[in-house]
């Protein structure tokens, strides 16, 4: 009896076929995402951009409730009669009641938790690859470097996603169902859409943002430092300058420009928008742009040249 | 075996061998952590940037003249000086402003409460009191002058300085001193030498505290001259607290890290959750700050210096005696606990 | 058939060859420990029961070990925790039990780095010096005084035959310029003892016969050089005296012909699945080597448990047979991982008998 093991051993070639290299940038962000979820640091702050977005959720409802069922009544502070309405007064500053500024606002606010995760999140996704040398592992592959970038701004995008976009629309679910859900859908449909719109000016910004950042500075402290610097410092400085010289001094504040453009896509009008004075919807565009203009032509500049270093 | 090896220029053979000199290689080791710091020149530029813009942001306050309460905005469009400028005697009873039609521009109405009542001199009386206080008070050349050097105090050098650029540039340069050489995978090289590891940890701490008073301090001028005399003011008053500070700050640091994996990470938790938070709160779980006794510093001499110190917003501060104390002891106990925990752990590179 | 304590085979060291003894007792003088000037009566390296847990692995399992001189060679597969044992060595790391000294000092106390030089695995440097300054600058952190450290620093360069081209930027150089200069600084204080992790890997032939030279001059000086490698081959040219690293343990130390004498006394348990084990059974009986065959339980009666000695002969023996009587072999494992994987080594191959 013979032992046919040659037919066992024999080497077969895979018979399929290879996906094209916008598949390794989808492969490249779900390393990625593995990357980050490993670090304690991440929950974190998920949990605190978490607890922002709950924040929204049950005072919208409490706005609602407080409305329809005690909006007349009053209670008594220390022998004092207040009328519950003017308890919640607290609340109008959020504008809480489903219309274009209280997605606007949420956004705002969860950009704090945002911006810390993404000034962290840099060096893990990007300069550790430097540092550590798994660009040629990476780049050795059948892809453009461009797929690289890609892929790593596909993970930033769902980090984005994650914590802005997909609480924003459970808000916007939300107050559908607070409200008359039947004309709230179809009578707010577009702002369903303009949240969308902002995620996206968002993703597209902050991701590109964060690639060229941490291809520059690579280290976790000097990335931060110029995060800092520009969500911090120039918002500071541009607050200043905006109030006392010209409101378009405003536009070096990053978020504030996200945020006027973010507006621009839900459809608020110009004149609600606070603090004022605001430069207007162009002016922000056209900041935004320019700065994912540059991050993209810095990217260029390095993805043609690639420096391989230890 | 080659026995016969051409290379007979081997230390063996030399004449005198010298015994080396631990003290030698201890100083040799702070020349090389401080020049080490020299490579990481893009930290230097990000800090300078960095520098650069809050330096840019207190100097256009000053340059506008915006410490003092004068060109503080009340209202929108109406500072404190417009207002007091409205308040004076002959606008009070300027005839025109009875005449609610031809009303001249920048003149403010006038309220009811301000009409002078002849019939009811005790009320006409305690309204031109009351009137008279904010009107006093900027005419006081004492008063604004404090209010405005508080002012700077709180914003520029509590709030800019100690609240950030203190922390984030002395954490940058501290925790490099580990952090970089653990990051690059060259720590080896000096844990190999014989130094014993406590002072390799001194030697390291020595070799970067020039860098961090360097930029902590170095702010700390550039902001007070970004002030202008205000700012001329402060530094004089408040250099030991910077000093102290930066020191302190310095040694928290660099026991980070040495001990921590990710010393970025949890030096930017204890700076802004931990520092920023428990020192501004009232209870006593100020004490374990840091910040803190920098305050108490600042505190107690803007205090003797005569200052109304209740604009710098601190609860309960130490004396000076004891802020000194704290902060010394606190330097010298982080330190020795560094050396001590230096020498105890083990540093893996593959792991 | 292991004991606890001891490496599985120990070599008492006869008046010729080996300068490593499994016992700190078996330490006699003998031809290398002659060069050693002073201490001659305890072992320049001692590890002592030495235990290292990383977390919940175990990395090193009761390693005792000592050295007196000469050149020791140190091999074993990836894992098998050559280079914790060499870092423990040289202080880097702290034995979560036992006991590691050289010259009865403890290696964790500063002083017992002067007597001991490190050539780390790892490859980084500070890039930006040149190969000459990092010498340099590593001569001065040993304590020494500029001219001296100057000194020192050409002489080390010149027997690592760096010396015409070590002034540019480490950033620049090949792998195995790294290594020599990774060498030369391990030599600057002219320690008593060296310890080099995987000084050969990446370096060209001819480059690794002058390293290997420089090796042996440096063991001629009455230098004790403990080296380790994954590659027997490399090390069979400079010296007979190897430790075998499996799994944590010192699975053999001696020369190369005693392990291997001792190897073939040592009888070898091997698992074998096979289509007809009865007839394989019948088969190995004849067998000179084969002690004895034990065939598997009924429900499963395809398994045989071999013991055998002589090991190479008894491999050839069985191929020669599988091929003849055109068995189906499914399964090969030897019972004992430590025999495996010395058995790796020795008959060559990745250490899959």
């Amino acid at each position: 009896m013979a032992a046919h093991t040659d037919n066992l051993l024999r080497y077969r070639p895979w018979r399929g076929k290879p996906h094209g290299p916008l598949y390794a940038s989808v492969a490249m962000a779900r390393v990625s995402l593995l990357l980050m979820v490993r670090r304690r640091l991440l929950w974190g702050l998920f949990a605190l951009g978490l607890l922002v977005f709950f924040f929204f959720f049950y005072a919208q409802y409490l706005v609602v409730w407080i409305t329809n069922q005690l909006a007349t009544e009053t209670v008594r502070f220390a022998g004092i009669p207040v009328t519950i309405g003017n308890l919640t007064k607290f609340f109008d500053r959020l504008a809480l009641n489903g219309t274009a500024h209280t997605f606007g606002n949420f956004i705002w606010y969860q950009g704090y938790v945002l911006v810390i995760l993404l000034a962290l999140a840099g060096s893990v996704l990007v300069g550790n690859d430097f540092f550590h040398g798994s660009l040629p592992f990476y780049l050795s592959k059948p892809i453009g470097r461009w797929h690289y970038v890609l892929g790593k701004c596909l993970a930033i995008g769902v980090f984005v996603n994650l914590l802005v976009t997909l609480p924003a629309i459970g808000l916007w679910v939300e107050a559908g169902v607070l409200y008359d859900w039947q004309t709230y859908y179809l009578d707010n449909f577009d702002l369903l859409l303009g949240i969308l719109g902002y995620g996206l000016v968002l993703t597209i910004t902050l991701s590109l943002l964060v690639v060229a950042t941490a291809v520059w500075v690579r280290r976790a402290v000097p990335m931060v430092m110029i995060w800092m610097g520009l969500f911090v410092f120039l918002r500071m400085l541009g607050d200043q300058l905006g109030r006392e010289v010209d409101p378009r001094w405003r536009l070096i504040d990053l978020w504030n420009s996200l945020y006027l453009c973010g507006l621009s896509c839900l459809g608020a009008e110009h004149v609600t928008i606070r603090p004022t004075p605001q430069p207007e919807y162009w002016e922000a565009w056209m900041m935004v742009g320019t700065v994912c203009g540059v991050c993209l032509l810095y990217l260029r500049r390095r993805v043609q040249a690639v420096e391989i270093v230890s | 075996m080659h026995a016969s090896n051409p290379h007979s220029q081997h230390p063996t053979n030399h004449d005198q061998p010298t015994t080396p000199s631990v003290l030698t290689a201890f100083w040799v080791l702070v020349v090389q952590s401080f020049q080490r710091h020299w490579h990481v020149k893009q930290m230097g530029w990000v800090s300078f940037g960095l520098l650069t813009l809050v330096v840019v942001s207190v100097g256009i306050v000053t340059a506008r003249d915006r410490w003092g309460l004068p060109e503080r905005p009340v209202r929108r469009d109406l500072s404190h000086r417009q207002i007091a400028e409205q308040q004076l005697l002959p606008g009070r009873y300027d005839t025109r402003r009875y005449d609610p039609t031809g009303q001249p521009p920048g003149v403010a109405t006038i309220t009811p409460a301000e009409i002078p009542s002849p019939f009811d001199p005790v009320k006409d009386g305690i309204q031109n009191l009351i009137l008279s206080i904010p009107q006093a008070v900027m005419q006081s050349p004492k008063f604004l002058d404090d209010w405005a050097f508080m002012n700077f105090s709180r914003w520029v050098i509590l709030g800019a300085y100690f609240g950030f650029v203190l922390p984030m540039f002395t954490l940058a340069y501290a925790s490099a001193a580990f952090g970089t050489e653990r990051e690059s995978r060259s720590l080896v090289w000096v844990m190999t030498r014989p130094i014993p590891r406590s002072a390799i940890y001194t030697a390291k701490f020595l070799g970067t505290l020039p860098w961090c008073i360097v930029f902590g301090l170095g702010g700390f001028v550039v902001l007070c001259l970004a002030g202008g005399e205000l700012g001329l003011r402060a530094m004089k008053m408040y250099w030991p607290a910077a000093v102290a500070g930066t020191i302190a700050f310095s040694a928290m640091f660099h026991l980070i890290g040495a001990i921590f994996r990710r010393p970025v990470v949890v030096g930017l938790v204890y700076v802004f959750f931990y520092e920023a938070l428990v020192a501004a709160l009232p209870g006593s779980l100020k004490l374990l700050s840091l910040t803190f006794y920098a305050r108490s510093l600042m505190y107690n001499a803007a205090t003797t210096a005569g200052y109304p110190t209740n604009l710098l917003d601190l609860s309960q501060p130490e004396t000076t005696e004891t802020a000194w104390i704290v902060l010394v002891i606190a330097t010298t106990a982080l330190t020795i606990t560094g050396m001590w925990l230096f020498s105890k752990l083990e540093y893996r590179d593959d792991v | 058939m292991t004991s606890d304590q001891h490496p599985m085979f120990s070599v008492s060291p006869s008046g010729t060859a080996p300068s490593v003894v499994a016992r700190p007792a078996g330490a006699a003088a003998n031809q290398h420990s002659l060069h050693i000037p002073h201490h001659s009566s305890e072992p320049l390296l001692l590890f002592e029961q030495v235990s290292k847990w990383y977390g919940s692995v175990l990395a090193l399992n009761q390693v005792t070990l000592s050295l007196t001189g000469g050149i020791t060679g140190l091999v074993g597969a990836n894992g098998a925790g050559k280079s914790t044992l060499l870092r423990m060595a040289n202080g880097q790391l702290k034995p979560t039990l036992g006991r590691v000294s050289v010259h009865g000092i403890d290696t964790w106390d500063w002083r017992a780095r002067r007597l001991v030089g490190y050539c780390p695995d790892i490859d980084a440097f500070y890039e930006d010096l040149s190969g000459r300054r990092f010498v340099w600058v590593m001569a001065r952190l040993c304590g020494y005084t500029r001219t001296e450290s100057t000194r020192r620093t050409e002489a080390v360069l010149e027997r690592v035959g760096m010396r015409d081209r070590a002034d540019r930027k480490l950033r620049g150089y090949s792998k195995g310029m790294r290594q020599r200069v990774k060498l030369a600084q391990a030599l600057l204080h002219d320690p008593e003892l060296l310890i080099l992790d995987e000084p050969l890997s990446g370096i060209d032939p001819i480059g690794r016969q002058e390293l290997l030279e420089v090796f042996q001059s440096l063991a001629a000086q009455g230098k004790c050089l403990l080296i380790s490698s994954h590659e027997l081959e490399a090390l069979e040219k400079l010296t007979n005296h190897v430790a075998i690293m499996a799994r944590g343990r010192i699975a053999a130390v001696g020369t190369l012909p005693q392990i291997r004498e001792l190897l073939d006394d040592h009888p070898l348990s091997v698992r074998i699945d096979v289509d007809r084990p009865r007839d394989l059974a019948r088969l190995l009986l004849a067998v000179p080597e084969v002690l004895s065959v034990d065939i598997g339980k009924a429900p499963e009666p395809i398994g045989l448990v071999v013991k055998a000695r002589h090991p190479k002969q008894f491999f050839q023996t069985f191929s020669r047979l599988v091929v003849e009587h055109q068995l189906e072999v499914r399964r090969l494992e030897p019972l004992d991982e430590s025999v495996h994987d010395i058995l790796g080594y020795l008959l060559g191959g990745s250490g899959k008998t």
